[in-house]
């Protein structure tokens, strides 16, 4: 393991950690080259299932010979027992859609707390393959869906059921034999509420814990019902999956703009996960020595994430090229950093932000976080907030009138007279009320869109505040939000957020030029995905946990080490 | 689906986010939130227009909520009584044109979170209503009586305070009420009743009736922007 640094229990008296400022932190563009990091969802979901030694066994496995029919996995965690159901269906390929506004899939699941029995195994079945159009009960946590990635999977399956393994280069193409295209909780559909889910399991009791094990989940299922199809079809012939080919494969998911609305609608939640990243990176810098011990782990890091981003494959070529920079910045670093002693990490970040882009420096920063586990990990605890947005009723306008300058200069700073400031607008779809962007004065529905215009909501309000100040007309907040009831929301956002550590995200969604896709990606970072491969500038496709161990692993050493997978060497499958 | 279904019926952002998490809070607390929304839904659906103070007496501050719901004003009412307390140490309202008003409860919490007591009180032709949180304990507590009410309360008014001292809250209490309004009480909602049936709310879930989830559905359904392929372009692939 790396270096060790001093815990910050031996560091008290001294000031507080130094946070970069919301200014660099949540600008858009520095959001949406986010990389997963060591407190992303899926790497702490893992710990502890690899170190809590969580059973999995499948109870029931009930397919036939092309892998349809139903599974039931029951799950022993510290604190409880849990079954994923699944339910794999015939598709007709021509039905295989990504998108939200399908009404088919290969593969139905849920996530339920405790054993199902037969009855609820009915509910199940008659409710669980209709997804939004379906209802269960409080004692289902998670409610998804996957999709094969037909031409991986046959091929796959061919492989196999010819006693052949599959060629690595292939997987690394596409790693995952499944995609995930949405993955519900928090009381959708009946389903167990939040408050519920964090308060009786603690073992899902982090934000999307239970959503990622569900996606891990998908995942070993799809790996078990390829293994299923090829001895089917091949009894004669057939060869398991090797397991560190199993490894390499992750759980492909695919997200649209039905992400964006969350971040908008949970400050409070975002700027905690952006205030725990940054906590722990404080912490690293001010704590975390170097030593030649970590630097070399650090120097072997920067060559393992330069070849993670080599064998990504993806046909946008924006992506394609960020990819190369960051390649090659990565690079650069690598040479830097061995070519001197480094007397503190500052020195290293530093160096970083005066000659890489920001996602490099970004991705330097989660490598860096990765060499103090002691350092980083506990912070696993202050992921979740209780979200309230309230009034301060007794502030004064003049008090609100500064806050909002303080806080939302960047907002303040947008010219909307400008027409492409105002040129698009956010609404939401019959058509399963999928999120779309629509653009003014040309595409119906302007008069309903969704309320997600932060910054030209602020900007309204503080306009109406100096007016009101001029006027002398309002004593109190509260006075002011009965006058103008269409600001007490705005009014809520602005003073609650002035409590956060980090606040709104700063961006105008408004924007002709606004990039949706990185405030995906940026909540993507945050879950752990990796292998971004953007399809448009409204939605991406991603892998899930590739090179993380399998529930076969569980109970043998773990190294938490399978963040930015790479391909897997011969060496390494001959050793599994 | 509550929020869309409000925002379906016209409410601003805040008034649909008050109106759904007041039904929510008043069924998860044992108060009947979504009976409450079902009786009143055609009513709901006229949007009526907004607070408005219309004087300042004794320090009693008098608003016309010309007819609107608790449901959606209840948070106000508790933001603005608040105010008061900071400029005038002492938080008294007067609500009139008002209806639903056992919405006022969930605001109660309100004050209690900022560190006050508080109490609601309203009147119908068979009831007085008193609603009371103090601050140690967090949760309200509702009572109703059936001895008809002495004083000037219309079937349309509220009288709200709130005051960090419970002493004041009592004296308000007894102004506000006619006679011993704990032991003449016909039904009692005790704050551990509410707790309790919070804590059932939340392990089982909420139960909506087919026929309010169909009324919601098809409302909220209004807020929806209907699919063309140049709209289907707007998420992504066409």
């Amino acid at each position: 393991m790396p270096g060790r640094g001093k815990t910050p229990a031996h560091d008290q008296a001294t000031t507080p950690l130094q946070l970069r400022p919301a200014s660099t932190v949540l600008d858009l563009e520095r959001l949406g080259s986010l990389h997963p990091y060591r407190l992303s969802f899926m790497r702490i979901l893992l710990r502890h299932v690899m170190n809590e030694r969580w059973q999995i066994h499948c109870k029931t496995w009930d397919l036939d010979a092309e892998g349809y029919g139903t599974a039931i996995y029951t799950i022993d965690a510290p604190h409880g027992r849990f079954s994923f159901v699944v339910f794999a269906d015939y598709l007709e390929p021509a039905r295989r859609s990504d998108r939200v506004i399908a009404d088919q899939w290969d593969m139905t699941v849920t996530l339920c707390a405790g054993d199902v029995d037969d009855e609820q195994m009915q509910m199940l079945r008659a409710n669980v393959p209709l997804q939004e159009a379906g209802r269960v009960d409080a004692r289902c946590i998670v409610l998804s869906r996957a999709n094969k990635s037909s031409r991986n999977f046959d091929y796959v399956i061919g492989e196999l059921a010819a006693g052949r393994q599959p060629a690595l280069e292939t997987i690394a193409r596409i790693g995952y034999l499944y995609r995930t295209t949405a993955v519900y909780g928090s009381g959708k559909f009946g389903m167990a509420d939040w408050l519920k889910v964090r308060s009786t399991h603690p073992d899902f009791a982090r934000p999307f814990a239970a959503e990622m094990f569900t996606c891990y989940m998908i995942r070993e299922f799809s790996l078990a019902q390829a293994d299923h199809i090829a001895h089917a079809r091949a009894p004669g012939t057939a060869v398991k999956m090797d397991a560190a080919i199993k490894r390499y494969f992750g759980i492909g998911n695919a997200t649209g703009l039905g992400m964006a609305p969350f971040l908008i609608n949970h400050p409070q939640l975002i700027s905690r996960w952006v205030e725990v990243r940054e906590t722990a990176l404080a912490r690293v810098i001010r704590y975390g020595s170097p030593t030649a011990e970590n630097r070399g782990y650090l120097q072997c890091l920067l060559q393992k994430a330069s070849l993670h981003l080599r064998q990504i494959a993806t046909d946008n070529e924006l992506q394609n090229k960020c990819n190369a920079t960051v390649i090659g910045e990565l690079d650069d670093i690598h040479d830097w950093a061995g070519s001197r002693e480094l007397l503190d990490w500052a020195e290293l970040v530093e160096h970083a932000s005066q000659c890489v882009s920001p996602e490099t420096q970004e991705l330097i920063n989660s490598l860096l976080m990765e060499l103090y586990p002691e350092l980083t990990d506990e912070l696993e605890d202050a992921l979740c907030v209780d979200e309230s947005l309230e009034l301060m009723p007794g502030q004064s306008l003049a008090d609100t009138k500064a806050l909002i300058e303080n806080h939302y200069d960047w907002a303040l700073d947008i010219d909307f007279s400008e027409p492409h400031c105002r040129d698009v607008f956010w609404y939401r779809s019959m058509e399963k009320s999928e999120p779309r962007l629509g653009q003014r004065g040309v595409d119906p529905g302007e008069d309903k869109a969704m309320p997600l215009a932060v910054a030209y909501d602020v900007r309204q309000c503080y306009d109406l505040i100096c007016a009101s100040i001029e006027a002398g007309a309002c004593q109190s907040v509260a006075e002011f939000a009965i006058r103008f009831p269409e600001l007490r929301s705005t009014l809520r956002r602005v003073q609650s957020l002035t409590q956060s550590a980090y606040g709104d995200i700063r961006t105008n969604l408004l924007d002709a030029d606004v990039l949706p896709i990185h405030l995906l990606r940026c909540k993507l970072s945050f879950f752990g995905v990796s292998k971004f491969d953007p399809k448009s500038r409204l939605w991406v496709r991603n892998t899930m946990f590739q090179g993380a161990p399998l529930a076969d692993d569980i109970g043998a050493d773990f190294a938490d080490d399978w963040y930015f997978p790479v391909m897997p060497t011969m060496q390494q499958r001959r050793l599994n | 689906m509550l929020k869309r279904a409000f925002e379906g019926l016209g409410y601003c952002q805040a008034d649909y986010e008050d109106a759904a998490r007041a039904a929510v809070w008043l069924e998860s607390h044992g108060m009947r939130g979504l009976e409450l929304v079902e009786e009143h839904w055609q009513r709901l659906g006229k949007v009526a227009g907004g607070l408005e103070i219309t004087a300042i007496d004794n320090d009693v501050m008098t608003l016309d909520a010309r007819g609107s719901s608790m449901l959606a004003r209840g948070r106000s009412i508790a933001d603005l009584a608040m105010a008061l307390l900071g400029q005038e140490g002492f938080g008294r309202l007067k609500v009139q044109q008002c209806y639903s008003r056992m919405a006022i409860v969930p605001a109660l919490e309100l004050c209690a979170q900022r560190g006050a007591g508080a109490v609601a009180y309203w009147a119908d032709s068979k009831y007085q209503h008193i609603a009371t949180i103090d601050t140690k304990c967090g949760t309200p507590d509702y009572r109703r009586m059936q001895t008809k009410p002495r004083h000037s309360a219309s079937e349309t008014s509220l009288d709200f305070a709130c005051h960090e001292q419970q002493q004041q809250l009592e004296s308000i209490l007894a102004e506000f009420a006619d006679g011993d309004v704990r032991s003449a009480c016909a039904c009692h909602v005790s704050a551990a009743d509410m707790k309790t049936h919070y804590q059932a709310a939340i392990e089982h879930g909420l139960a909506v009736s087919d026929d309010l989830l169909a009324t919601l559905s098809a409302t909220a359904e209004t807020i929806l922007v209907a699919a063309t392929e140049q709209s289907r372009r707007g998420a992504g692939e066409a």
